[in-house]
């Protein structure tokens, strides 16, 4: 057995390759890039929110599977 | 079996029974009254609270069945138990994921006493709450949840609420907004209410609800964007979407790893991957039970062939969201059980789960981001398109 302390990111794993659809008025942006284009405003909203606080779960707050609960 | 994990969450099922029976609940064993046994419980600490098994930092959360109705003293014990087994390199953290109904002035005295976080099943304002977590009689259980949150008040001690969504319910986004506000409730993690287990169906699947469900998250978005600092909603944590180079930032899918969570039922046995699964049986699968924690070594467990096949499907199946969806990167490739029980598969991509709970929290906020003067997607956008 291959013992490994995590996997990579996802973010360094992904493989797809989105549909770059061509309309009359020009390429549609994939959801990377909406991101990318969108970064500032994202971190505005984050910092207008506040700390979020991890008192609840230690190893992480939100704990992936309890978002599943 | 290709790699493992390291085990950050340990859910420990101190009894599958539960006092309530809420309308739309997913454990298949509730009427039943066992009782994890010391030996149980001393084991399991020591086959996964060992370096080469567990994180430097563990959750032990005691869920799945209605935590309290084991009572204080059994928890006294375990929590005795695991300070004694827990090697010094090893920080562990217990949390609990309770109805509430029970709490009163000595549960608050045990939280304290052993640093217990707080997890409270509240599905918002009592006329929705009330429809769906019923007693066992059918009555209303709204009323005792908010005596035992006034408990947890009255003694200082914080926690979260957890929030199952319903069709009804998404047509009040303002009302849960300000019951939470107004009743202290500070921090809130939404789940929907999915089609899982026994619960063979969902007032939001198959409805054109995802509709509805965009309006409410939308809504509560901006709410808590007009109102900074009232109400904390795990699922506008955001780094969960982006990070410093402008790239998505979602942790690692932990559902997806063998080993980084690992479920006990009462009775010792054991599973990784999605925790919902323990419990259920499959052909291909059997009982999803890895082993027990009484009988068997952790790892040589996982090297048997139904746990091999699980890993295999389940691997396959991230593979799949991985070179078809675009959410890849936030998601890190679905919840198995989600998929196993929606498609009958692991080995498929979307769920409606995943269209609820990531894509449309990722639509939500972006397309808030797009609309605000400081995005400069609106420029670029505007350039793509003339």
């Amino acid at each position: 057995m291959t013992r490994k302390p995590m996997t990579a990111a996802p973010e360094e794993q992904s493989t797809f390759e989105p549909p770059r659809t061509r309309t009359i008025a020009g390429a549609v942006p994939n959801l990377q890039e909406r991101v990318s284009r969108s970064a500032a405003a994202l971190s505005a909203a984050r910092s207008r929110l506040g700390p979020i606080s991890d008192r609840c779960w230690d190893n992480g707050w939100p704990n992936p599977w309890l978002n599943d609960v | 079996m290709s790699s493992v994990g390291k085990c950050s969450l340990l859910i420990l099922q101190a009894t599958p029974f539960c006092n309530l029976k809420c309308r739309y609940c997913y454990l298949p064993d509730r009427d039943n009254k066992a009782r994890m046994s010391a030996e149980t419980i001393r084991n399991t600490f020591r086959k996964f609270l060992h370096p080469h098994i567990c994180a430097d930092k563990v959750t032990i959360c005691w869920h799945a069945g209605e935590p309290l109705v084991a009572g204080i003293a059994f928890y006294d014990h375990a929590a005795g138990l695991c300070a004694d087994t827990a090697p010094a390199t090893v920080t562990v953290t217990h949390s609990v994921q309770t109805n509430a109904v029970l709490i009163d002035d000595d549960w608050c005295s045990f939280f304290k006493r052993h640093n217990f976080r707080i997890g409270i099943s509240i599905d918002g304002p009592k006329r929705f709450h009330d429809a769906q977590r019923k007693t066992r009689s059918g009555g209303g259980t709204h009323d005792a949840v908010m005596n035992g949150i006034r408990a947890l008040q009255a003694d200082g001690i914080e926690f979260s609420a957890i929030t199952v969504l319903t069709l009804d319910s998404l047509s009040a986004p303002d009302e849960f907004f300000w019951f939470y506000v107004d009743n202290g409730i500070r921090k809130v993690g939404f789940n929907i209410e999915e089609l899982e287990g026994c619960n063979q169906r969902s007032s939001l699947f198959g409805s054109g609800a995802i509709g509805k469900f965009k309006e409410f998250m939308t809504k509560m978005y901006s709410l808590c964007l007009q109102n900074p600092g009232m109400l904390s909603i795990r699922e506008f944590a955001p780094d969960t979407l982006v990070n410093q180079n402008g790239k998505f930032a979602r942790p690692a899918n932990n559902q997806n790893v063998p080993l980084e969570i690992i479920s006990v039922a009462a009775n010792g046995d054991f599973s990784t991957f999605s925790p919902e699964l323990l419990g259920y049986r499959n052909p291909e699968y059997g009982d999803f039970i890895v082993g027990n924690v009484d009988r068997d070594d952790v790892l040589a467990a996982l090297s048997r062939p139904m746990f091999e096949r699980l890993e295999t499907a389940i691997r396959a199946g991230v593979e799949k969201c991985r070179s078809q969806c675009e959410y890849f990167p936030f998601c890190g490739g679905g919840a198995p059980a989600n998929k196993y029980f929606e498609k009958g598969s692991f080995v498929v991509a979307e769920t409606d789960y995943c269209r609820f709970t990531k894509k449309t929290i990722v639509d939500v906020l972006l397309e808030t981001a797009e609309k605000s003067p400081s995005s400069s997607a609106g420029h670029a956008m505007q350039g793509a398109f003339d």
